[in-house]
């Protein structure tokens, strides 16, 4: 394994070769845009544990690794593809490997008018202007280096565009696979999806790696939300054991809009999580709800951002944490409610289940509340299986194996059972179920 | 089928049980009753496993083995059952998932086949209706949001379905009105038989005039001070425990 001292100066030189290899490098606007990140990236530096954002996550192992930056497919592995694909769901699907588009596995016919489903890449040709007016529109790099990142090396991912009124009538399956025949890849796969007034639609990102594969993903979801559009997104994370998972979601809803983000962190060496939603009109709808399992040497950061900022806006953070061995968990949730955002209502609650002794959380609430006349609540716990439940479990016969994966089940089922799409819960039980 | 021999049981360094001697028999159904403080609860617990008991001598067999070894779940194999005095809220669990669960862990320990869902439910439907408990109950999560009563009924569903050797009820009739306590009692009765033997708990002898005893036994200090007939709980029940103490 090559290792190198100065990690932005690494990125930098790839930068510097990639840079004329990149999609859309004859669009000045976009050039424009990966030389600002650039920018940004170079003043921020690599991120370290004195920026208050990156205070309990650790990337120096991360930043001292050399990764080449995925330019082809390459071989795709149809065993993991096959695993990654949800039983019983009917979907639309489209397959990234290593963040680049792969055509043939994707399946996309049948889409209802008014709705554009293609590779990002296709659409900086086809769909220029709608993804010119749209692309890193609000994004602000400040505390987000690896949103930066993502920009600079922008070479593929997802376009979704719902017109006005449309509705997407099967859910979007974006199945990531980190494979091929080089270790030490890294990807940036960017999605930009932009929900016309009143349109409806599902997605589901999920990520996958083989078992001990070395990569990093540098992953960001871009989503704007028009007036009355509804989206619901879920993103299942089951990267390698040695995979550094770094994925941002950023949404921006208009009036009336709704958003329903889930997020289960299941496998990876280290996770970061930054979902974030600026409620930048009246009486919208945003709600986070996550799951993680921290196994021993795993890592999972989630990190979230409600930022009400008009009147009426409900918001949600539900984030629960099964953490064993010498696992560590962070969970920052922030919900600031402007002066304006008068009438908000928001909640917050983040729970945790420890258990071993050597497992470690750090669960922070950041409510920022301006505003007089809004209803906030937030809760955090942290804590270990309840004795008394384990003992009745096992007075009826039941192994103290079994007793514990039936609380360690029951602990998060509520989220679980909160999921809206029938095919996920099932398999997020089953998963489970096996697994704790 | 237990016999419990020169038993004391210590609860955080505090002596609770002081020398019991207790020999029951298959098919026959011993009440011990007592005051408050008087080490009941200890012995139900310490005949299932809990942990927080200890045993500083003495020792306790059933069916020919040492007790004191087994893990909680394998005392529940080898046929011993308690229905608690305050049984366990467990969000989460579904009731139905837990009886099946717990049915088919017994089930395989003595090599029968598991239950598939359907004969499941044909079993655990004539259960309730003996106990008249409501369907839904199944698909709520264990016990949670349970009244008293109900939460006692769930006990006895699971001492129906698990049908142990010895069946230990620990203040079942605590917090129960009179038409709960004699479906209950109706229950329990029809387990009874020439093998089942039964360990009733009980601060008052009311239970006792619905499930009838052949063995009362008086405990107080953390020791067998009395022990007889049905008729010694009516005394009992006159007298006080005061004079039984001090005596």
């Amino acid at each position: 394994m090559t290792t190198i001292s100065d990690p932005v100066t690494q990125y930098q030189q790839v930068y510097d070769q990639a840079r004329t290899s990149l999609p859309g490098k004859d669009l000045n606007w976009l050039t424009k845009l990966r030389d600002q990140a650039y920018e940004s990236f170079a003043t921020q530096g690599f991120p370290h544990r004195k920026v208050e954002n990156w205070k309990y996550t650790n990337v120096n192992n991360l930043g001292q690794q050399a990764f080449t930056p995925a330019i082809a497919i390459g071989t795709v592995n149809t065993e993991l593809l096959a695993t990654a694909q949800i039983p019983d769901l009917d979907c639309y699907q489209i397959v990234l490997v290593n963040g680049l588009f792969a055509e043939q596995y994707s399946q996309l016919s049948g889409l209802p008018a008014g709705i554009i489903i293609t590779s990002l890449s296709n659409a900086l040709t086809d769909h220029t202007e709608i993804v010119r007016t749209h692309l890193n529109k609000q994004l602000t790099y400040q505390g987000q280096p690896f949103a930066a990142l993502n920009t600079m090396f922008l070479r593929d991912g997802v376009f979704c565009y719902f017109d006005n009124n449309s509705v997407l009538d099967k859910p979007l399956h974006i199945i990531h696979l980190a494979t091929g025949d080089r270790q030490n890849v890294m990807s940036f796969p960017r999605h930009l999806i932009v929900a016309g007034e009143h349109s409806q639609a599902t997605l589901i990102e999920s990520y996958h790696g083989d078992k001990d594969q070395l990569y990093f993903n540098d992953c960001l979801t871009e989503i704007h939300l028009h007036d009355h559009s509804q989206l619901t997104h879920y993103s299942l994370i089951e990267a390698s054991q040695a995979a550094y998972h770094i994925a941002a979601l950023h949404a921006w809803q208009q009036q009336h809009s709704r958003l329903q983000a889930y997020n289960f962190a299941l496998s990876g060496k280290l996770i970061r999580n930054d979902t974030r939603a600026y409620l930048i009109g009246t009486h919208t709808q945003c709600h986070f709800n996550g799951f993680y399992r921290v196994r021993s040497d795993q890592h999972i950061d989630n990190h979230l951002l409600t930022d009400h900022q008009q009147p009426h806006g409900t918001s949600t953070q539900t984030y629960k944490g099964i953490l064993d061995g010498n696992g560590h968990g962070v969970f920052n949730g922030t919900v600031i409610v402007a002066e304006d955002a008068q009438k908000s209502k928001t909640q917050q609650l983040n729970k945790n289940l420890l258990l071993s002794p050597t497992a470690q959380i750090n669960t922070k609430p950041e409510l920022q509340i301006f505003a007089d006349d809004v209803q906030c609540t937030h809760g955090a716990t942290v804590g270990q299986l309840d004795d008394k439940a384990l003992f009745y479990l096992r007075s009826r016969g039941i192994s103290e194996a079994m007793a514990r994966r039936i609380l360690n089940y029951a602990f998060m089922s509520d989220i679980i059972d909160n999921v809206e799409l029938e095919p996920i819960k099932i398999k997020l039980k089953r998963d489970l179920k096996g697994s704790i | 089928m237990l016999t419990i021999e020169n038993l004391h049981v210590t609860v955080e360094d505090k002596a609770i049980l002081r020398g019991i001697n207790l020999q029951i028999n298959p098919g026959e159904v011993h009440a011990i009753m007592g005051p408050n403080g008087s080490g009941k609860s200890t012995l139900a617990n310490i005949l299932t496993g809990r942990d927080g008991y200890n045993i500083t001598a003495g020792k306790i067999m059933f069916d020919g083995k040492p007790l004191a070894d087994m893990a909680p779940e394998d005392r529940a194999r080898a046929g011993i059952f308690l229905a608690l005095q305050y049984p366990v809220e467990i969000p989460g669990v579904t009731n139905i998932y837990f009886l099946k669960t717990a049915v088919n862990e017994i089930r395989k320990t003595q090599g029968l086949a598991e239950l598939d869902a359907m004969d499941f439910m044909t079993l655990v439907k004539a259960k309730m209706q003996q106990l008249k408990i409501k369907d839904e109950m199944l698909y709520r999560a264990i016990n949670e949001g349970f009244s008293g009563g109900e939460k006692k009924r769930n006990e006895i569903l699971q001492m129906m379905l698990l049908e142990p050797k010895l069946a230990i009820m620990d203040e079942t009739d605590s917090g129960l009105d009179i038409d709960a306590l004699q479906i209950i009692s109706e229950g329990v009765n029809a387990l009874r038989d020439s093998k089942r033997s039964f360990l009733l708990i009980t601060h008052y002898q009311r239970l006792l005039n619905y499930i009838v005893p052949d063995h009362v036994h008086v405990l107080a200090h953390g020791k067998i001070v009395k022990s007889g007939g049905r008729e010694l709980a009516e005394y009992l029940e006159k007298v006080g425990y005061e004079q039984i103490e001090a005596a």
